[in-house]
This record gives structure tokens, sequence and C-alpha cells, in this order.
């Protein structure tokens, strides 16, 4: 498949990189020679210098109705007004339009009816956020089935219950409802666990459950942490400012910003929220204002090395958890998990919801699961995959690399047995640790 | 000289209007009784005189108007109107000063009277003093404006008069705003002569009073106010209208065109305005029943409509204010400093003033806990930039300067601190009845007393700034 991405950054040449070497031949635009520079090698990539809503350059990129726009620069000006332009004149395919928290997103809708999809990653990294935020303890949190199931990783401690005993124990401590174990990291190795593999303390245990369940089954892997109370902000751009947005009610919240044009900007368009003109990482600033109470320490600003600076100002004078927002993959390794807790990639999840549109139709869910180290995906069962229906879990060889812990059949979500039966339009929650793995999946049952 | 003729220009539809409405009305009224005003007849014809001869001369002469000639002339306007309409009173057995403070308490919507038995007057005078607060509320140069065709920079001269009274929420263009206004006015006075003739007045009280409620006034055609009809469901009628004319008329306006009431939930003087009226009433009420002994009913029935009517700064009575005792009598007294929401007919410092000084208040706190705090003072959802704060605060300043002043010059006339105090309050914040020995009327003031007054009721409804920036040498400099 063709496929054309305006904006070659952060994000839009993660994508590119992503789907390059998923045999799609891709075109990058971007009016930025540093954006491009990066990819320029990269086999399966052509990019062009110019302007992405400009029709030329459209042309030049050869947009066909056979092919996929995907509009992901910075500005959502440029990224609807080629969206209307690759409708109208080049009859586009399919497009993908990215947007920011603003008054754009309510009207989207209808001045670009023929908009696949919309992606907002401020959004998605902010309620991803958010709900770490609800929810103590919890490294990563995705959904499927529309939310209905959550797959959340935490690490195992001394004083969970069940860390030191086998899987399958679980079901004698949390009988009356069902959780799947789909994959353990211990080190840097992936472990996808069979009921007699025995969780170690230092583990990141993933577990797939219902929201309302997902405190119960911490509990089993460490002392459940009290309810977050104290919330600090660092960076007051357009991600801190929608978190804030939304986390406010519910947590006595201070948001921080270096620049003091930002701080006014956001003390005018957030009620109640006490704004902060200072460094984050002053340590006079933090403990003057209490850091030592602080519960989580939340690190958004655009500096990759701001935030880490700042965690680790904050971690050190008494902060209980931080969260830091990191883009560039190279220093995910480089800070462990002992300096900072919890580390979120905004390009992983932007990427990870631009690939749950593009993969084959019956993909509803993507999600890149520890930082890209694997994989988990929602697939439809339909006329195109035949060959799994009626089949059982057990019958369909799965070996060490994938499985299927959870099912969503209809409005309900089972929790899968290897004496589960497929139906057809069921919904198969899939863990893999990489691409050749799902793909021999696909080959066998399509 | 320029200047000079803009105001002669300006004075000519002021006075067409006046004659019209004002004097004519009651002038009609006397000579059916068969006891034709010849007072009112001179002031009628020199009103319609003189405008017919502008009319004749400078009509056609186009002027635009700086900010400065709209102080200038709605300050002259408002003496020149104020002399004018305190001649008819001059008849009536009152000395210059009384009639002047009759006039001004009139125009300017205070309410204060100096008359000590109104039943002596006869009714057109009664009519007339009525019909004095109906102008004085809609604000004579509104009228003017919806009159003269065209005003550029008209809406300087507004702004001398008016505090956002006519903001753009009606229409962009000034002419359409003011006739939008005026209209709104006298449906909303209509619809008081109609719930009040229900609620059991006759016409003509229905007529008189309404002229005094709509327009948050406070003159009464009886000795005993509001006291005289002893009906709940006139006092009833009163406290909603008094109410709806507290409140901004953009406001009203809004919600009336679109038929939505979202508009007054999304409006910050607005909920504040509710506030303090629910909680001074209900302080009030507990005070009374509790301190003052009041039956369940007359405390309810004073904390509500007594309390209303002070802190909207109309002035109706059920009884001379006195007989609620000191304690309410003082907190009403200070509630009213606050006064009406901004772009209404009512006086005081107006509510999003002072919730704005609140608002700084809180955010100072703030800084004070936490240095580095930036804070963004907003209302309506729209953040308010510090110079309009400094404008505020020093409206503040200034108004309480004044109002010390007045009250000095009053407690140097020997008038107890006390009466004195609700006296200068009632005048600059165009509210009415006194306490203490001014709690009937202000007869009992000295010469001196009254003039200070009258001036303190003029520079509380031109918001101060309108007479002050006139006594800036530099303003008088070109």
């Amino acid at each position: 498949m063709k496929i054309i991405i305006l904006g070659g950054g952060s994000i839009g040449g993660s994508v590119a990189k992503e789907l390059s070497s998923e045999e799609n031949d891709v075109v990058v635009i971007d009016n930025n020679d540093e954006n491009l520079e990066p990819i320029q090698g990269v086999e399966g990539i052509q990019t062009i210098h110019g302007n992405g809503s400009s029709p030329k350059t459209l042309a030049k990129a050869g947009l066909d109705e056979n092919s996929l726009l995907l509009c992901l620069t910075d500005s959502e000006e440029i990224n609807l007004l080629a969206s209307l332009i690759g409708k109208q004149k080049f009859n586009a395919g399919r497009i993908v339009c990215r947007l920011k928290s603003s008054e754009y997103t309510k009207i989207a809708k209808e001045i670009t009816p023929f908009v696949d999809f919309f992606i907002n990653p401020e959004d998605l990294i902010t309620d991803e956020i958010r709900s770490l935020l609800h929810h103590p303890g919890a490294l990563e949190i995705l959904d499927f089935a529309e939310g209905k199931i959550k797959l959340v990783s935490v690490y195992a401690k001394q004083s969970g219950v069940l860390v030191g005993r086998q899987i399958k124990e679980l079901k004698d401590d949390l009988p009356e409802y069902e959780t799947r174990i789909p994959a353990i990291y211990r080190g840097d190795e992936l472990i996808i666990p069979t009921g007699t593999t025995t969780i170690n303390e230092g583990d990141e245990v993933y577990f797939i459950a219902d929201e309302k369940h997902i405190e119960d089954v911490t509990k089993e892997l460490q002392k459940l942490e009290s309810q977050y109370k104290n919330v600090f902000v660092a960076g007051a751009g357009n991600i801190g400012k929608s978190l804030v947005r939304k986390i406010n009610d519910d947590f006595n919240t201070k948001l921080i910003d270096k620049s003091k044009d930002k701080c006014e900007l956001a003390s005018e368009e957030l009620d109640n929220v006490l704004v902060l003109n200072s460094d984050a990482a002053d340590k006079e600033f933090l403990s003057s204002e209490g850091i030592s109470e602080c519960d989580v320490f939340v690190a958004v600003t655009q500096d990759d090395e701001s935030n880490v600076l700042c965690s680790l100002m904050s971690k050190k004078l008494g902060s209980k958890k931080t969260i830091t927002i990191i883009n560039k993959e190279a220093y995910f390794d480089l800070v462990g998990k002992n300096e900072l807790d919890i580390i979120i990639s905004p390009v992983q999840i932007t990427v990870s919801h631009v690939l749950k549109f593009i993969r084959k139709g019956s993909v509803s869910n993507v999600h890149k699961v520890k930082k890209g180290m694997a994989e988990a995906i929602e697939i439809g069962v339909d006329a195109s995959s035949e060959k799994l229906k009626g089949k059982l879990i057990s019958e369909l060889g799965l070996d060490e690399n994938i499985n299927i812990p959870a099912i969503k059949r209809g409005e309900e979500v089972i929790m899968a047995h290897g004496n589960t039966q497929i139906h057809d339009d069921d919904h198969l929650i899939v863990f893999y640790k990489n691409k050749d793995v799902i793909d021999s999946f696909y080959e066998k049952f399509r | 000289m320029i200047t000079t003729l803009k105001l002669l220009r300006f004075l000519g539809p002021t006075l067409l209007f006046f004659g019209t409405f004002v004097v004519l009305p009651p002038l009609l009224m006397s000579y059916l009784n068969n006891a034709l005003d010849n007072n009112m007849l001179w002031v009628y014809l020199s009103c319609i005189t003189y405008s017919l001869i502008i009319l004749l001369t400078l009509r056609r002469k186009k002027f635009s108007y700086t900010p400065r000639d709209g102080f200038i002339i709605t300050f002259f306007t408002w003496v020149l109107i104020s002399v004018l309409a305190s001649l008819p009173f001059l008849i009536n057995s009152l000395t210059f000063y009384d009639a002047l403070f009759e006039a001004v308490s009139g125009l300017t919507t205070t309410g204060s009277t100096v008359i000590k038995d109104l039943s002596l007057l006869p009714d057109h005078v009664l009519l007339y003093r009525q019909l004095l607060q109906w102008s004085g509320g809609v604000g004579l140069v509104i009228v003017v404006l919806a009159i003269i065709p065209a005003v550029s920079g008209g809406m300087k001269v507004l702004q001398a008069e008016t505090s956002g009274f006519a903001d753009k929420s009606f229409s962009p263009r000034l002419r359409e705003t003011a006739r939008s206004l005026l209209k709104f006015y006298v449906l909303i006075t209509l619809a008081c002569v109609f719930s009040y003739w229900l609620a059991g007045m006759t016409w003509f009280e229905a007529f008189s009073h309404s002229f005094s409620t709509v327009s948050i006034g406070g003159f009464s055609i009886y000795n005993e106010n509001f006291g005289y009809f002893n009906n709940h469901a006139i006092e009833i009628v009163a406290v909603v209208f008094m109410l709806v004319s507290a409140t901004n008329f953009g406001l009203h306006f809004l919600s009336f065109t679109k038929r939505s009431f979202r508009y007054y939930l999304a409006n910050d003087e607005f909920k504040f305005f509710l506030l303090i009226v629910l909680v001074t009433v209900m302080v009030s009420f507990a005070t009374l029943y509790i301190k003052e002994g009041f039956t369940i009913e007359n405390a309810l029935r004073y904390g509500v409509f007594q309390t209303i009517s002070i802190i909207t700064t109309t002035g109706f009575t059920l009884e001379p204010l006195t007989a609620m005792g000191n304690s309410v009598g003082f907190l009403i007294f200070v509630v009213a400093f606050i006064g009406a929401c901004s772009g209404s007919v009512g006086g005081g410092m107006k509510i999003w003033r002072v919730l704005l000084m609140l608002k700084v208040g809180f955010s100072n706190m703030t800084k004070v806990i936490h240095p580095s705090a930036v804070n963004s003072v907003k209302l309506n959802g729209e953040k308010i930039v510090s110079s309009q704060i400094e404008a505020v605060f020093a409206f503040i300043a200034i108004y309480i300067t004044f109002f010390l002043f007045f009250l000095f010059v009053l407690v140097f006339q020997d008038v107890d601190f006390y009466s004195a105090f609700s006296g200068t309050a009632a005048a600059i914040n165009n509210l009415g009845p006194g306490l203490g020995e001014l709690s009937e009327n202000y007869s009992g003031l000295t010469g001196v007393g009254k003039i200070t007054l009258t001036l303190a009721m003029i520079v509380g409804r031109l918001e101060l700034f309108g007479v002050l920036i006139l006594m800036v040498p530099s303003f008088w400099k070109n």
C-alpha cells in the first residue's frame, strides 16, 4: 500500500519506520530537512522536502485514490487543509488527521466528514496519565474492548500475596472473578507464562482484568498504595494544561512552568488551578511547595532532558512516584526503573493508535507494550479469518511467543481457557512477542 | 467654543424629551383638574421653544464627540436639567435648596425627600416627582442618543453617564442599542404597571409607583410609602421588579432575544448578586426574628421587602427604617454600598467592582502562601487585565474618599453620626431614606447639608469620574 505521511517529526518519523517495515511504500513530506534526515536512508521510505498542504507537493508524492494519507504535522491547520485537498483534489483512499486539544476538535467531524480517523495525541497521553493516577501501583494501563477490560502492568513486590507462588494459585485467592496473566518481564526477558510459572519479586507482571478488579489483582502482587492526593505537574504546555483539566477535580494539583507567559496563559484557561512560575527542577522551590508531601510528580514539558532532570530531583526530595514523558527512544533504557517509576512515550502511544487504524480492517486495537518490546492487539473474527471459527484455543497450536488471554463476545468479555471455543464475530485479544509471530499466526488462519 | 455648541445642540433633544415626557403629563393633569399649573406651563414652553430653536439652527450641523465632550456635556446637562426640574417645586412653598434636592433626588433615582407631608401636594406634582425618577432611571443621555441620528463618538458620551449600561450586547450600533434599551425599559415599566394594578392598586397608583420601581428610585405618592398599601401581593410585585431592574439589562435582553436562561447562569456578577441578596435577606430575617422580637410573618415581610428595597438601592419603605432596629438598618446600608449590577439602573459601587476586588484579594492571599503562583483574575471566564483592576481599585478608593468627605460635612452640620452615615450612604449610593433622624425625610437638614447631599447624589449617579474628571486642571487645557 502507498502511504503518504505529512510531518516527519518524532511521531511522523516513528510511524513511517513502523509502516515501512510492514512492506508499505512510504512517502514522508516535511518542510524541515532536520526532520527528514534521520529517515532518509531507511528502506522503503521516500522523503520530500515541502509544504504538506501544497497540492503540488502532494501530487509529487503521488497521492491517488489507492493511497493512504496520514496528516501528522504539529499544525492542525495544515492537517485539516491537507485532508481537504487530499480528498477533494486527489480523492485519497483513506485519510488520518491529527488534531490538538482545541476548538477544532469539536468541529473537525463536521467540516471534514470524509476523514476516516482523527487522532489526538495530547488527549491519548493525558488519558493514559489520568488512569495511571487513578490506579496506584500500575505502571501501564491499556484499553481493550472499548475500555471494558484493561491490560495492566505492575511490579511484583515482596508485599504481594502471590509473589513466590505459581500463577494458578491466583484462582484460589480470587475465586469470584477471573483474570489472566499473559506476560511477565523478568530482567529484559519476556516470558509468556503458564499456570505453573512462579512469580518472582521484581517481575513486571501484565494482567488482564475488568477495570473494577484492578485493585484486587494489584493487591496480589504488591501491597496496595493508598489513593494519590497531591499531584505536581511540571510543564504548562498543551499536555500539561489538558492533563490538569482532566485531573484537577480529583487531585490536589499544582501546575509548574518555567515560562511566565505559559503560566499566565494556563491560569487564564484553567479554573481553580494553582499555577506556579518556577523551574521545576529548582530544589528550594520544590521544597517550599511541599514536594515531600507529593504523591506523584508528573513531568510533561516538551523537553526530554528537563523531564528526566526534574523527575529525578523531585524523587530525591521525597516525591513518592514519578511519571515522566520521554520522546527519544534512546533514553528509555538509559534511565533505570529504580530512578524513574513510570515512563510514558507519546510517540509509542500515538503510533499504536495510528497502527490500530492502518492494520488490516479486523484489527480494532493495537498496543505497543513495554515500549515496543511486545504488542497486544484486538482482532475481530470475520470472513477473512474463516479458519479460526469453531476452533478451541488449545487447537490453535500457540507456542510460548503468543497467547490469547481474553475474548470479547458481544458486550461480554470472557477470560479464555484452552477449551474456550472461538465464535464468529468474537474479538480476540492477542499478546505476542514480535511481529513475525503475529504474521505467521495470520498466515495460518487466513 | 465648539464644546459649548455641542452642549447646546445636545440640550435640544434632551429638553424636548424632558418637556414631552416629564412635564407635559402632569401639566395636562393639572389642566384636567381645572387647576392649570402656570409654573409648569412656563417650564414646558421654554423647553419646547429651546428645542425648536436648536432644531431650526443647529440641526444640520454634524459634530463628532470626544471623551472630553462627553464628560462636559453629561455633567452640564445634569446640572441644567436639575435646576430646570426644580422649578415646578418652587411654587409649592419649597425653598430653592429643597426644590433642588427634591429634583436631583428624583433625577438620580435616589428617592430621598425633604417634603414633610406629601398629602399637601396636588396630584400632578406627585406624578411629576415619579416621572422625574422614571426619566432619570434610563438616563437622559440614552434617550438623546436614541433620538439623534448618527452621533459619531456617541459611545464616549455614553460612557460618561453609565457603567456599561449600554454595552455592545444589544447591537454594535449605538443608536440601536439605545433604542433597544428604551423599548425594554418601557416594556418592563408596562409589565410593572399591570402587575401592580392586578395586585390591587388604582391605575394612578400603579403608574406612579411603577415609574419609581423600574427606575430603582424609591419615591412614593404617599407619606407612608409602601406601608400605605399594607398589601402582600403589592410588596411581592415590587420585590420582583426591583430585582429585575437591579440586574444588567444586557442580560435581560440577551436572554429575551435568545429565549434562554443560560445567560443568567453564565454571568458571575448576576450569580454574586443573587448570593448577596440571599445571604442578606436571611441574616436580616434571622436578626429581626431572634434579636428584635418580630413575629415570623413580620420578620419575613421586612426581611425580604425592606432588605431587597435597600440593597438594590431602591429605597421603598414599609415603615421608617428605624422600626427595624439599628443592627439590620446598619447591615443593609453597608450592603447597599455594593449596589446593583453593572448595566442596570441601580446605584452603589456596582457588584462587579466589588466581586473583582474580592477576587483580587483572594488571589493575593494565594501569592502570600505560594510566592511563585501565577494568578489570573477572571470575570465571566475572561481574564481581567491589570489596568482594569487598577481602575476598579481607584474607583473604590475615590468613592470611599468622597463618602468620607460628605460625611464630614454632615457631621460638621451637627447631624449625629448614625444619621449622617446613613444620609451620606443613601445619597451617594442613590438609595433614598436614611436612618435615625433622617428616616422619615431630610427636611431637618441645614441648607449646606442639603446641598452636600444633592452633590453626593450627582457624584454617585455619574459614578465619580464623570464629576471628578472636571476637576483635573489638564482637562480644561487644550
